[in-house]
């Protein structure tokens, strides 16, 4: 038996693949608002009036900011919404433990650094630093949970 | 827990993706569900069960001996 006719995409995966689409436009164009800041940082670290690889001490102008912020803190609350209410129950699955680790990866790691710091082990612990940790152990896990 | 899944879909001569399409899920779920790495909700099993005109229980093995 057989019946190959792939069926036309469904209204959830058209809305699903709208939402990736727009988050990575979105992110482009964050990325294309930031690019000056980092060409500046590395004309600043270059003639050395910043040290290299202080890339959040670097200066942005409010606009910038404010458009940044507007992407993050609106759109993408708004885009994410859509995509979490359109995605499939396996992937929708993958993020839950992917939040799930993501946050005990932050929360661990956050007091760690923190009394690291007090006792002056470590320097002071660094909020987007913990973030980032924090994402990257959120991406590695939903990575897993849905493509292994 | 272990299904048929793949057989049955072998049998229709169907691809993962056109499996996903009907089910409309993604190619990854079906893998998944395949590989025995993920367990489908009781919606998806039913649905996957009319698609295959076959009860849950013909596809889907728990491995439960009675005991």
């Amino acid at each position: 038996m057989s019946d190959s006719k792939k069926p036309p995409m469904s209204p959830r995966a058209k809305k699903y693949w709208f939402s990736l689409i727009a988050a990575g436009v979105l992110g482009l164009i964050g990325g294309f608002l930031t690019y000056p800041v980092g060409y500046e940082l590395g004309r600043a670290a270059d003639s050395g009036e910043m040290p290299a690889g202080s890339w959040f001490e670097a200066p942005i102008d409010s606009t910038t900011a404010i458009i940044i912020s507007l992407i993050w803190g609106v759109a993408l609350p708004l885009l994410c919404i859509l995509h979490h209410r359109n995605v499939d129950e396996q992937e929708e699955h993958a993020f839950l433990w992917a939040g799930l680790i993501g946050w005990y990866a932050m929360i661990i790691i956050a007091p760690v650094w923190w009394v690291f710091a007090w006792a002056d082990i470590w320097p002071e612990a660094h909020i987007m630093g913990i973030f980032i940790i924090g994402m990257i152990v959120n991406a590695a896990v939903f990575v897993w949970k849905k493509f292994r | 827990m272990k299904n048929r899944l793949k057989v049955l879909r072998a049998e229709r001569d169907w691809s993962q993706a056109e499996l996903a399409g009907r089910l409309d899920v993604s190619r990854q779920a079906v893998n998944a569900i395949e590989t025995g790495k993920y367990d489908p909700s009781l919606p998806l099993a039913f649905k996957i069960g009319r698609l295959f005109g076959q009860p849950i229980e013909e596809i889907f093995d728990d491995e439960f001996d009675g005991e």
